[in-house]
């Protein structure tokens, strides 16, 4: 089990190289590697370098601290001083000697090592000393070159005919529009988007579909699933606990900067040192979250400082990979084996980070370098359970706000039109303002109650049984509360105690969404869920209408006791009168003025206009559901998200820990300092400390050889399924020379000279003759290039876990096509997070239009991430990650055929499919939606025959449609007849389970 | 014959699944061992193993997850009975790592229980694990462990993969990835969790993660409640006839894709919904303790599907025998910084006699010679007081206490000690490297030659450490 037939491992794929081909690459790889061409010249970068990084640097290479023998064979000069070798003899060269030799205490590498060489690469040893030894730099580390020809084509195409090879020949159209679609937006083409591509014979419909595609807002979605993956980004801190704590703004900020088509230049700016920007923008700041995504810890006991390290070294790893494919990692603790980073750059680097104000341990120990209260300096921040945080109202990454503002004017434009239902309501309430005036009733009466400070204390019991007025001046109860902590959303609650006939009784009502079970304990009345989302760490004034706590109105109200969860505050106790108001909400100051003149009967006429305006658009009863949905609206503008919020602070001192020791404080004191080995390195001196900023600078610098490489090298793979370079993680010595150098620079160098312009690298590769290539392949091609690295065709390419949800949800109608917002619950087994405590969690999954939303806001728990996104090979981001590995397991089938997610797309599906008349139609309907195109007549037959037996099962009772329909919220029209439904979500199982349908081809 | 015989006799008729790959017991396996059948054991008689000749198939890891206290357990020390509300001699503790202590006093706690002496070889053991104890003379404890991470979430992370960054594979990934599964329709990392007896400290997935080796080798969790594993029940209404018609369906129609592509993942999958279906009965079949006989549940006292570590162990034991390769079983109950004595009490009350049980069943089902069982926690407990009355203790990693049991181990065995206050590892301290190339080395494997290319190194489980604990090994 667990296992696929793809032979993925070094292992094999050695193995197999060496029976199949005359030459292979010694650098092994996931992938597999180029195979054999031409030998004419060796190419040390090539064919010579790999051997001796993999087998001889490890202790002749940069580390000093374990060189053996005093000899380093990375530098040419150091190897021959060191009588390594002689160029241009390797007979007298002891490098030959040695590696020939059949005495154990001579043979290198040691045998002690594990390594040795085969006899392909000792003669290439040879050839190459005879030859002269020349050593090139590495290929990653030069400056990226243009190359002569120009072009992704241009380039391929004279590779491939060297080896007498062509391109294979164009995808169908129906192949390409579905391959399109799915790597651009990753959602599939609906039937009449295919029939239009089909039928548009234009020369230009290929690029003005990509053009197409490129503008829509789903583009960036599919652009920011491998770029999330890479900073890390998730719902949860992870660590113990695994708390929850908002980032959803950063999340959205990165697909709107590739909707944008932001330079990657200011992409990276942004993120490393948004904050730093002259005059930021909230946007700006967003972005610098990338700083804090980071893991956390709250566990008790921790020591501050370890974690602080622990945050350090985190960061210079996710920095390093992210942006220059570096594994500067390897340097914590020694210098780097392979590559020339030393322990001090690693540090240095570091340093650069230092200034980001927290503690390492978010509990008591634990304490920022800095007081933060210095810090904190605008309405839009403030310090949660998890540092500091910033306030983000949703209008900043709204898509579009003009017309939502618009919208909502217009709605409540027709309220204040009224009707004569709320006319007669009006009349009728200002009759009762004015015995509520005659009565002198307040607006409030209030309860002294707080206990702002003792949020872990027991609550006390408030009494509230002086309260004077009857029910039916009553509008709601009102008070102030807090759940402890940032981050995420919690749950509190209150709960009532009131008399009817002496008999006392008890309600709890349960505010925010219940994910944390703690308040279940709390109290024994029956709970009503009473509110929408409460964001934890910040106040919230809440209003509990009289109708929503929904007593006898005969009853006496007696006491409150505040339900706080897992912690929580209380204040400001109060309970509101109609005086002013009704149960929707009360007058503004205007108003209470107008509605005084009114009462007064002073009121002139615009008095009299503006309070009924007011009174109609914000307080009607009549107009309630209307309001609902304006206020809805107002939500998606006006609510708040938080993200971590990146504050440059004193820097912390960062010291070189000896062997990565956070307790040995020997090490000496660095600044922030670029690698020295790089291009137009950058150092702080004691006068001039470098920032963020000078850091992200100098990644974008047009010299950096790095940063262009890195990013193209993954660009490349969304379209092709595998990079050029197949370690993205490593362009290092260790890394694999690309089969295609010259095509990795070409890209690089236009990526660079484009303005680091995204989409027109993007276009270039997907409007490329290479790009549309057939992916179907020879027996006679997939024996010379079985992964296909010379590009003679395309590849199929499985889709990404989140995608193949869309996917699902796209095919069968359900999808919701929202941008951004709150991560979103869709189904998950219960009981996945019992493990998790501190607090109990209990997961909730969406009730309503968030269930069907696309797979990348799904929450995020680093540690049990949802079992969907784990199977289909995403991970909790716990670290930087550019590279998924794709399985093929028995969990994946076990997930598509019985998910409720699936399992509700069929029956989503199969209502679409009930509208055609015969059931050939059916199945070339489902095929359409699914796969762009139809089936063949043996498909047909297939289904057809499938089609059949179930309706004998549903009919039979074998199965049993009601229930199989009951599965998802989604409920499908009554007017279509169970059996015939249920035999057709039987179909569109079936449809939803191939292998086409989750591989773009 | 009903219509679901039909048509199961009709799967097993098919063979042109089969026939298209090699076997599914060749998926089964891990990626070296297939591999690498030349250099195999199975020759000689013994198990087959990576690089040498294996002493046992399977690891079951007892994971006593929180940290049970050494000195509670397997390390009697009467010093701090003597010093017990004494301070603690600064000469231990400056300088050194402290957990939820930190700004505290630092008071020496004398053991809580009694130890007496058992077996041939006499080792103390504490009156607690009386059902333990009574096995002295298969066991081997280690009194020597120490590690290097003194919370619990990394100090997992550090026992399951010699790391402690996050994202490296755990050991029971790195055992798939060298020798796969002996089962082919069930996962070959198997991991369940129960708790009680305190309270209990979260578990990350992350602890039984592939890491960077391919996602198939991570660990698959085991429910109590609910599907055994996600998603392996069928829909609300669908008959098994039903659903194996839809998973032949589906095959045909992929085979009919595989017929004109040259697509090997088209195989791959089409065995994989094979298998799947396969599943769909031995999992329902493997939770199904009905079978079980009144006296084997008396001897781990359990009730079947009650959730409780009793109940784990005897699914170990039924993993085990389907052919599992590494099976953990996290207890979350040895956290116990405050209330130890009545917490301690509950836990080893819920853990005692199921690990006995364990123990002693396979010993009677032959199983126990191939089978390499780790009972212990993440670290051990200080010899200083913690807490209300001084009635716990905190974390600590200097010295603490695991035992090992099965195949390859001289059980009666005492290896290593701590000093008299059981502060810190004297004698033969031991590295949870050295237990991870222990592990590997009675797997058959040179935990110096399982490696895996990452990030352009050769990444291994021992990093560039591990020696193999001679001194308990028979």
């Amino acid at each position: 089990m667990h296992s696929s037939i793809r032979k993925t491992t070094p292992t094999l794929v050695a193995l197999a190289s060496l029976a199949l081909l005359p030459w292979y690459s010694p650098v092994f790889s996931a992938e597999g590697t180029a195979p054999n061409e031409s030998l004419n010249a060796i190419d040390f970068n090539r064919d010579i370098r790999p051997i001796l990084s993999n087998n001889c640097y490890f202790c002749h290479g940069p580390d000093k601290e374990k060189r053996e023998a005093d000899l380093r064979l990375d530098v040419r000069e150091d190897a021959i001083e060191a009588f390594a070798f002689v160029p241009g003899n390797a007979d007298d060269s002891e490098l030959v000697f040695r590696v020939f030799s059949d005495d154990p205490k001579e043979l290198m590498p040691s045998p002690k090592s594990n390594k040795s060489l085969t006899e392909k690469e000792k003669n290439l040893l040879k050839r190459w000393i005879a030859e002269g030894a020349i050593y090139q730099s590495h290929w990653a580390y030069n400056p990226i070159e243009r190359p002569e020809s120009e072009g992704i084509d241009a380039i391929v195409s004279s590779r491939l005919q060297q080896n007498d090879l062509d391109f294979s020949p164009q995808a169908s159209k129906e192949t390409l529009i579905r391959r399109l679609y799915l790597d651009l937006i990753g959602l599939p083409p609906s039937p009449a988007e295919v029939e239009a591509f089909l039928n548009d014979d234009s020369i230009d419909a290929y690029d003005q579909l990509v053009d197409r595609l490129l503008a829509s807002n789903h583009y960036g979605e599919r652009m920011a699933i491998p770029w999330l993956d890479a900073v890390r980004y998730a719902d949860t801190v992870g660590y113990h606990g695994d708390q929850e704590r908002d980032a959803t703004p950063y999340r959205d900020y990165v697909i709107k900067a590739f909707n944008e088509n932001k330079p990657y230049d200011q992409f990276t700016i942004e993120q490393i040192a948004g904050d730093l920007l002259p005059n930021a923008t909230l946007e700006q700041r967003v972005a610098a979250s990338y700083n804090r995504l980071n893991q956390l810890s709250r566990e008790g006991g921790i020591q501050d400082k370890e974690y602080v390290k622990k945050y350090q070294s985190e960061r210079v790893r996710t920095t390093a990979t992210t942006w220059l494919g570096s594994t500067m990692a390897c340097a914590e603790c020694h210098d780097h084996k392979f590559d020339p980073f030393t322990t001090k750059d690693f540090y240095s680097f570091a340093a650069f980070f230092a200034d980001i104000l927290e503690k390492g341990a978010y509990t008591d120990v634990g304490s920022y370098q800095d007081s933060i209260e210095k810090y904190l300096t605008d309405e839009y921040e403030h310090e949660g359970w998890f540092g500091p945080e910033l306030t983000v109202p949703n209008y900043v990454f709204h898509q579009d706000p003009v017309s939502a503002r618009e919208e909502i004017k217009n709605l409540e434009s027709q309220l204040a039109k009224g009707s004569p239902e709320a006319e007669t309501e009006y009349k009728q309430w200002v009759k009762t303002q004015r015995n509520l005036a005659k009565r002198k009733t307040p607006t409030y009466v209030l309860f002294d109650y707080t206990d702002e400070y003792f949020e872990n204390a027991s609550a006390k019991r408030i009494d509230i049984s002086s309260y004077p007025y009857p029910f039916a001046d009553t509008a709601a109860l009102e008070f102030e509360a807090r759940i402890v902590g940032g981050g995420g959303r919690g749950s509190l609650g209150i709960e009532l105690t009131y008399e009817v006939d002496g008999e006392s009784f008890k309600k709890a009502y349960h505010l925010g969404d219940n994910f944390e079970k703690e308040l279940d304990k709390k109290s024994d009345a029956p709970a009503v869920q009473a509110s929408p989302l409460l964001y934890k760490g910040v106040w919230h004034s809440i209003s509990l209408a009289i109708d929503v706590l929904d007593i006898p109105p005969e009853a006496t109200l007696k006491s409150l006791l505040p339900l706080k969860g897992n912690a929580a505050s209380f204040r400001n106790f109060k309970l509101r009168t109609l005086a002013g108001g009704t149960q929707q909400g009360r007058l503004s100051d205007e108003g209470q003025n107008a509605l005084g003149k009114v009462l007064a009967k002073r009121a002139r006429k615009e008095d009299q206009a503006l309070l009924k305006t007011e009174f109609f658009t914000h307080l009607s009863e009549v107009f309630s559901k209307e309001r609902a949905t304006i206020d809805e609206l107002k939500e998606t503008l006006y609510g708040n998200r938080y993200t971590p919020l990146t504050v440059s602070a004193t820097p912390r001192e960062v010291k070189v820990l000896p062997r990565g020791n956070w307790m040995d404080e020997s090490g000496e004191t660095v600044l922030p300092a670029s690698p020295t080995f790089l291009p137009n390195p950058i150092a702080s001196t004691e006068q001039n400390r470098l920032d963020r900023l000078d850091l992200a600078n100098w990644i974008v610098d047009a010299d950096n050889p790095l940063t262009a490489r890195a990013f193209v090298n993954r660009v490349w793979a969304l379209y092709f399924g595998t990079p050029l370079s197949i370690a993205p993680e490593d362009l290092g010595l260790q890394g694999e020379y690309p089969p295609y150098p010259e095509l990795l620079d070409w890209l690089a160098a236009e990526f660079v000279e484009s303005g680091w312009d995204v989409k027109h690298l993007v276009k270039q590769i997907v409007t490329s003759r290479t790009y549309r290539q057939s992916s179907d392949v020879s027996d006679a091609l997939y024996e010379i290039d079985p992964y296909n690295r010379l590009l003679a065709r395309q590849s199929p390419v499985r889709l990404p876990a989140e995608i193949i949800r869309d996917n699902a949800l796209a095919i069968s109608g359900l999808l919701n096509p929202k941008i951004g917002g709150f991560s979103s619950r869709p189904y998950q087994p219960e009981g996945h997070y019992r493990n998790l405590n501190f607090p109990k969690r209990a997961y909730a999954h969406d009730k309503d239009a968030n269930q069907y939303r696309r797979g990348l806001y799904t929450h995020w728990q680093r540690t049990f991430l949802h079992p969907m996104m784990t199977t289909f090979d995403a991970n909790g981001r716990d670290e930087c990650v550019i590279k998924r590995d794709l399985s093929n397991t028995p969990l994946q089938a076990l997930t598509l055929l019985n998910d409720p997610s699936q399992v509700e797309a069929a029956k989503a599906l199969a209502e679409r499919l009930m509208e055609e008349a015969s059931d050939a139609a059916r199945i070339e309907s489902a095929y359409e939606r699914a796969l762009a195109r139809k089936p063949t007549a043996k498909e047909a037959a297939t289904l057809q025959g499938f089609l059949d037996r179930e309706r004998e099962r549903f009919r039979n009772e074998e199965n049993d449609p009601d229930a199989f329909l009951s599965i998802g919220i989604y409920d499908p029209d009554p007017e279509n007849p169970p059996i015939e439904l249920a035999a057709l979500a039987s179909l569109s199982r079936a449809v939803l389970n191939l292998h086409e349908t989750i591989t773009r081809y | 014959m009903s219509q679901f015989q039909n048509y199961i006799s009709e799967i097993n008729r098919r063979s042109f699944l089969r026939k298209s790959l090699s076997s599914i017991g060749v998926l089964a396996l891990g990626d070296l061992l297939s591999a690498n059948d030349a250099s195999s054991a199975s020759a000689t008689g013994g198990i087959q193993g990576l690089h040498h000749p294996a002493k046992v198939k399977r690891i079951i890891h007892l994971c006593m997850a929180g940290g049970p206290s050494h000195l509670e357990t397997f390390d009697y020390k009467p010093a701090l009975e003597t010093h017990h509300g004494e301070e603690m001699p600064e000469s231990f503790t400056a300088g050194e790592q402290i957990a939820q202590l930190q700004n505290n006093a630092l008071k020496v706690k004398g053991p809580v229980y009694k130890f007496s002496r058992h077996g041939k070889s006499g080792m103390e053991i504490t009156d607690r694990f009386p059902h333990i104890a009574s096995l002295a003379d298969e066991i081997a404890v280690v009194r020597s462990m120490y590690t290097e991470q003194i919370n619990h979430d990394p100090a997992h992370t550090f026992m399951n993969t010699g790391s402690i960054i996050p994202g490296r594979p755990s050991m029971g990934a790195w055992t798939h990835y060298g020798l796969g599964s002996l089962s082919d329709d069930l996962p070959g990392y198997v991991v369940l969790t129960s708790e009680g007896g305190g309270q209990g400290q979260p578990i990350s997935a992350r602890q039984w993660h592939n890491g960077f080796l391919p996602s198939k080798h991570q660990g698959v969790e085991l429910q109590s409640k609910g599907d055994p594993v996600y998603y392996v029940g069928n829909p609300d209404g669908i008959s098994r006839g039903s659903q194996g018609d839809l998973v032949e369906t589906i095959n045909t129609l992929n085979s009919e894709l595989a017929a004109h592509r040259h697509d090997p993942e088209i195989a791959t999958r089409i065995a994989q919904y094979e298998l799947a279906f396969q599943m769909q009965s031995s999992v329902p079949d493997l939770a199904d303790f009905s079978k079980e006989p009144q006296h084997v549940l008396d001897l781990y006292g359990c009730q079947p599907g009650d959730g409780s570590y009793a109940s784990n162990c005897l699914m170990a034991r039924r993993l085990a025998e389907r052919g599992v390769r590494f099976i953990q079983l996290y207890h979350r109950g040895w956290d116990h910084h405050s209330n130890l004595n009545k917490n301690f009490t509950a836990v080893s009350e819920l853990a005692d006699k199921p690990t006995a049980a364990l123990i002693k069943d396979l010993k009677m089902r032959g199983m126990l010679d191939e089978t390499l069982i780790i009972w212990g926690g993440e670290f051990g407990r200080t010899p200083m007081s913690q807490g209300a009355g001084g009635d716990g203790r905190d974390h600590h990693i200097k010295g603490f206490s695991i035992f090992l049991a099965g195949g390859g181990i001289k059980g009666g065995t005492v290896y290593g000690t701590t000093d008299e206050f059981g502060y810190a590892a004297e004698e033969n301290p031991t590295a949870v490297h050295d237990l991870h190339a222990t592990m590997l080395h009675l797997l058959g494997i040179d935990h110096e030659r399982l490696t895996y290319k990452f990030q352009g190194r050769d990444f291994r489980l021992t990093d560039v450490h591990g020696h193999v604990i001679k001194g308990i090994l028979s």
